[in-house]
């Protein structure tokens, strides 16, 4: 008889397969879950709210941990890297996706950035993922993986609701891939109660892609829809416009009529809207792109 | 299963089960009882150990997965008795109070300065983030990191 | 006395244990076949329990008792004896306890809750306590039939367990004369906050024991084993020698960790089992839903004020969401009624003090005990009253101020010696350069603002609330201190040897604190609570001092032929005054004195000293008169921020607190209740707050949901300075400080919002969203 204190009241088995191959056979069957850095699912098994049958580790295999960027490819993020590994040793995440950068400082602490990997929080899907938003406006695509083969999606495609995703039964996130479309700058602005270790009240992804060239503005938000939001219409309508104080406040307007908040114990429905209008006109003040008259 | 680390440098075998994470196996099996629970979901610090050299919450970390790992608790950081700089600091600014979140601060800001011997105010606040404190108010701990850095340096 | 320790910044003495890991709190206790447990818990907030069925979780595997009401009939509390430790008939919030499992694993004893079945009947509920005191639903319809002290005043039939008042001079007259006068203005305010959750980073914890001939042991994270002990024995029926309670370290209590808690349930189970140790650590969901919370508050205020600034009348109505229990929360509703208004002298008072109860979580004690809650309806109001008066608040503060001679709410006379608020809000004035106007940022979005609060509170605490110590005197003349109030973080072991070394003229490095206390051999004390340890045990130290002084003098004056009022004691030995160069070093007496022929004289030394608080009187039940404050800690607190208003974001930039600690003993510990104390006051200022969705569940039972200030929420500045007003009920002249830097952050924080945009919040938090409702209010 085992004694002792255990916190998760649920027995699963544990794997850690060192290839690809083996750990797509294993999550095949009914009732495995894959895990990288557990950041989320200990917290999901502690509390019940998930009940596998197995575990399957990924840490181990190799290719997963690869990172890679290219100006021609990109920036390719193996599933198995860490939020700190992307922030702390490879200085072309911050030099050349500036607000997805800043939006992976945001998440956690700096113990859990240790463990949380990017493709973790997009397979969590939650609408407050501060990773997904920059993710999107940066255009990013997904590298999914089964026993029956891989294929690649749009990451704007990926979430279908709160924690849900196009992810079937035994496909994983092999990898994210973020074309580079030039040099950017941005912000990556997160209101939430405190200013560490929370999640988001709102998180609005603004980047300019080329700022001193074609100046493509796009934007995207979290914890303001069921899914990580990425707002085309108000690009569409900002796109070669010269940002004047009406097109900003049009801009502004386009993105809040596109969102749809609830309340939270992180904040009320109608402060997350007011904010989905405020902050857009925020950033794009205090990233220099445009002065209010007074 | 049955599972090797070290635990402080000493080789440990145990046998664990997949629903027990590092945490429990640390303080329940080998009585190692420097690293708390304070919300077993990652959101406190105060089971903050050093993993293969990095601080992380020994809460979210299943078991198994420790097989071969290097872990480092406050239980390591006195030598022959003596304290390290660290703790010495934490002493002189009173940086602790109940002292339950302790155990996870020394952690963390010992592999501040492993990586970074010289912070700043800002990186301090960055790497201490994922400790909560009830007590002190913090500035004493942010006081104490400083002061600690200063000492290591003096001593290298 | 000569003081040479107290006044010095020594270090911590249990600073070794808490940076090695080595100090031992419960959770950190493992013993031989020790079983653990797990509670089943009400999912509804009200509801009746129709079938309650342990069958089949007792036929699991590894199971080893189930308990419930039916084992476990018995009711808990310290003032009003209103808490069942299970459930009974019915379940009054989400968390309540339904029945218990021991087990030989943790995970087994949750499998085992999911195999009880429970059958619920929803009731209405009730969780607003002024809908709540229509009575339309009666949470606990036989309160009348419950044990509670007489000094409590319940309303069964509008759910109010207790109804302080306050009746001093005639408000109705000034309110009515004030309608005819054009020099005096009345004005009216409502304030209100939400309830909190203390937070220690120590979740409650407890291991019971009990053996075959009915002795019961009990490890608890208890701030207050004594008490503990008593209400145990108590509620179980068994008598108090035979109930021990060992209370090793505490990972923060403030106030939650008071009074008895959640023990009751692993006795209950280790009763079923005897010979095993049952361990119950809660987790931190647990922690947040089934201790207590700090209780809700709605305010009413009303005040007549002459147009210069004199306060005549003050009438408040205070309504306190005390949860589903009361337990220990009676006594915050009368500490913060009679408390009202604060540190401001006013000749005619009104104040209705109301707990009610409600299908909330469980209301009990909090740092400050009531004087947050009445300090944030007051010095939100005296802003107000500024405001309308258009004069400075902190003037209007100065011109009211509670002074030697003028009495307090409850007819008490102030003394030269109870303090000076006066010093404390000047000296907080000047801290925060409150005559310049705070310095705007370039950034026209941003606001920045000061704002300044006092605050007043005397240890709320029974009349007889008693302390006492017993110094034993080793071989050595090292000396151990026993003494039982609980070191939860705030310094009382080392301040109190500090203490004892001037007591007894020995060096600190020779004196020991007993830990961990252990109620079969440790003194009485009566509560590690109210800011009143180092007052009360100070006293009772000083008399254990004097025997202690007095057993060596009688026995080295046998010995040196002289009287003992010639003798001296100094570090390690007893001279003679007149003579300092004849001595009998002081381990050469300690144990007795052994002539060289043999024969010995005395024995060993051993000092006992008790105190219990001097006059108390219970107060008034109609008037609210009498004295049922001992000694006062008055303070002022001073916050700058800055307001984002865009986004509502507001940020603490600096907040100093001072507080006439009479004498300070440890300034470096006593620095670090105060900056501790300020950010725990700023929380609850701005962001902290249980919430409940619309059927009456809580959202905030974890740490992802209830937030507490991090490292990076602390204001860039922060200053901890004091007043030393000598305390002369005090042997030693100190008074508390523990409590009070938490008590006017959030007034002071509203006020400094005001002082920047100029809307007035007085509803906490004052989170984004209200500040944005605000302005647009105003038209911003």
């Amino acid at each position: 008889m085992e004694r002792g204190e255990y916190m998760i009241p649920h027995d699963f088995s544990y794997f850690r397969p060192a290839t690809l191959d083996e750990a797509l056979d294993m999550l095949s069957e009914d009732g495995m879950i894959p895990i990288m850095g557990s950041t989320d699912v200990v917290v999901k098994l502690r509390a019940r709210r998930l009940k596998p049958k197995g575990i399957v580790d990924l840490k181990a295999i190799e290719e997963l941990h690869n990172f890679s960027f290219s100006k021609e490819n990109g920036m390719v993020i193996g599933a198995a890297v860490t939020m700190n590994e992307l922030i702390e040793d490879h200085p072309e995440v911050k030099e050349n996706y500036p607000v997805f950068y800043q939006a992976i400082k945001k998440v956690g602490a700096y113990q859990t950035r240790n463990r949380a990997t990017v493709a973790g929080n997009i397979g969590n899907s939650s609408p407050a993922a501060d990773s997904v938003p920059p993710l999107l406006t940066y255009n990013a695509k997904l590298k999914l993986v089964s026993k029956e083969g891989e294929r690649e999606v749009e990451l704007k495609d990926f979430f279908t609701g709160p924690g849900k995703n196009i992810l079937k039964q035994g496909e994983i996130i092999h990898s994210i891939i973020v074309p580079y479309e030039g040099p950017s700058i941005g912000m990556y602005y997160k209101l939430s109660r405190i200013k560490a270790v929370d999640l988001s009240t709102i998180g609005v992804a603004l980047t300019v892609i080329d700022p001193d060239g074609k100046r493509d503005i796009r934007i995207a938000l979290a914890s303001v829809a069921p899914t990580p939001l990425r707002v085309f219409e108000a690009e569409d309508f900002i796109r070669g416009k010269e940002l004047t104080p009406e097109v900003v406040e049009e801009f502004a307007k386009i993105v809040q009529r596109n969102t749809s908040p609830i309340t939270d114990s992180r904040g009320t429905k109608e402060y997350r809207y007011e904010m989905a209008y405020v902050l857009p006109k925020k950033i794009l003040r205090e990233l220099g792109l445009y002065k209010e008259v007074s | 299963m049955v599972i090797k680390f070290t635990i402080n440098g000493d080789e440990m075998e145990v046998d664990v089960k997949p629903n027990e994470t590092l945490l429990d196996v640390l303080r329940n099996k080998l009585f190692v009882t420097g690293p708390k629970e304070g919300c077993g979901n990652g959101e406190c610090g105060a089971c903050t150990v050093i993993y293969n050299g990095k601080p992380m919450n020994s809460c979210l970390i299943l078991a198994p997965e420790a097989d071969g790992a290097e872990i480092f608790t406050v239980e390591g950081l006195t030598k022959d008795g003596k304290l390290h700089p660290i703790q010495e600091a934490f002493i002189e600014e009173n940086a602790f109070q109940c002292g339950f979140c302790t155990p996870g601060f020394l952690m963390s800001a010992k592999a501040l300065l492993e990586r970074n011997p010289n912070p700043s105010k800002e990186e301090i606040v960055e790497a201490l983030s994922g400790n909560l404190c009830r007590c002190t108010g913090y500035d004493t701990i942010i006081k104490a990191v400083k002061k600690a850095a200063e000492k290591m340096g003096a001593r290298s | 006395m000569r003081f040479k320790y107290v006044g010095q910044s020594i270090p911590r003495v249990d600073a070794f244990e808490k940076v090695t890991g080595t100090a031992k709190y419960v959770t950190d206790m493992f013993f031989p076949g020790m079983l653990y447990a797990a509670v089943l818990r009400s999912p509804y907030p009200h509801a009746k329990i129709k079938k309650l069925d342990v069958s089949k979780a007792k036929e699991l595997k590894g199971v080893r008792a189930v308990v419930t009401a039916k084992e476990c009939p018995y009711k808990q509390g310290i003032y009003l004896v209103d808490r069942p430790i299970f459930a009974t008939d019915r379940v009054r919030y989400v968390g309540e306890p339904v029945a218990a499992v021991a087990a030989d694993s943790l995970d087994i004893a949750m499998k085992a809750l999911d195999l009880i079945e429970v059958e619920y009947e929803p009731l209405p509920a009730v969780f607003d306590p002024l809908e709540s005191m229509k009575g339309e639903i009666l949470i606990h319809p036989d309160l009348a039939s419950y044990d509670r002290l007489p000094i409590y005043n319940i309303e069964p039939e509008k759910n109010v367990f207790h109804h302080h008042k306050t009746r001093k001079g005639d408000v109705d007259k000034v309110f009515e004369e004030a309608k005819e006068r054009d020099d005096v203005v009345i004005v009216e305010g409502e304030y209100t906050l939400p309830q909190i959750y203390h937070a220690p980073l120590e979740p409650h914890g407890a291991i019971a024991f009990y053996d075959f001939e009915g002795k019961l042991t009990v490890w608890s994270s208890a701030q207050s084993p004594h008490t503990l002990r008593h209400l145990i024995s108590y509620a179980f029926k068994i008598p108090h020698h035979k109930v021990r309670v060992i209370a090793p370290y505490v990972g923060g209590g403030f106030g939650g960790k008071a009074g008895i808690n959640m023990e009751g349930i692993v006795i209950a189970l280790a009763m079923q089992v005897p010979g095993k140790h049952i361990k119950l650590i809660y987790s931190r969901e647990e922690d947040i839903m089934a201790t207590v919370v700090r209780q809700g508050m709605y305010a009413k205020v009303r005040a007549a004020v002459t147009k210069d600034g004199k306060f005549l009348a003050w009438e408040q109505m205070m309504a306190f969401d005390g949860g589903a229990y009361a337990e220990y929360g009676t006594n915050v509703v009368r500490a913060a009624g009679y408390t009202t208004p604060g540190p401001y002298y006013v000749p005619n008072i009104k104040v209705d003090s109301y707990g009610v109860y409600t299908n909330h979580l469980v209301g009990g004690a909090f740092r400050g005990f009531g004087h947050g809650e009445l300090h944030w309806a007051v010095e939100r109001h005296i802003d107000k009253i500024a405001q309308e008066l258009g004069m400075d608040p902190l003037e209007l503060r100065m011109k009211n101020l509670l002074k030697p001679g003028l009495t307090n709410a409850m007819g008490q006379k102030m003394h030269d010696h109870s303090g000076n608020v006066e010093a404390c809000l000047k000296k907080a004035a000047e801290l925060i350069e409150y005559e310049k106007p705070s310095e705007q940022p370039k950034d026209p979005k941003k606001k920045r603002g000061k704002g300044i609060a006092a605050l007043v509170k005397a240890p709320a605490m029974p009349t007889n609330a008693a302390s006492s110590v017993i110094i034993k005197f080793h071989e050595d003349a090292t000396v151990t201190l026993q003494v039982s109030i609980q070191e939860i973080g705030q310094g009382f072991n080392t301040a109190i040897a500090q203490m004892a070394a001037d007591a007894l003229h020995i060096p600190v490095e020779k004196i020991k604190v007993v830990t961990p206390i252990d109620t079969d051999t440790n003194p009485y004390e009566w509560q590690t609570v109210a800011s009143r340890a180092l007052w009360t045990v100070g006293n009772a130290l000083y008399r254990a001092a004097e025997d202690a002084l007095n057993q060596i003098k009688n026995i080295a004056s046998q010995v040196l032929g002289v009287a003992p009022y010639n003798l001296e004691v100094e570090d390690d030995r007893v001279y003679i005054k007149y003579d300092p160069e004849t001595y009998i070093p002081l381990k050469d007496i300690v144990m007795g004195y052994t002539y060289p022929d043999g024969h010995a004289i005395g024995g060993p030394v051993i000092g006992r000293g008790s105190f219990v608080p001097e006059r108390l009187t219970n107060l008034d039940p109609e008037t609210g008169q009498g004295n049922a404050a001992a000694e006062w800690t008055f303070g002022a607190e001073a916050a700058e921020v800055e307001v984002d208003t865009e986004t509502g974001e507001i940020k603490v930039l600096k907040l100093v607190g001072v507080f006439d600690a009479g004498r300070v003993v440890n300034p470096m510990l006593a620095r670090g209740q105060i900056i501790g104390g300020m950010v725990q006051g700023m929380g609850p200022a701005v962001f902290e707050q249980i919430t409940y969705d619309k059927d009456g569940r809580p959202l905030t039972i974890s740490f992802t949901d209830y937030k507490i200030p991090t490292i990076a929420d602390i204001p860039e500045e922060m200053e901890a300075d004091f007043v030393e007003t000598h305390e002369a009920t005090s042997a030693f002249g100190v008074r508390g400080i523990a409590e009070h830097p938490m008590i006017s952050v959030p007034p002071a924080i509203a006020a400094a919002i005001y002082n920047a945009i100029g809307v007035n919040i007085n509803d906490l938090p004052i989170t984004p969203d209200k500040i944005l409702k605000a302005l647009k209010e105003k038209g911003e």
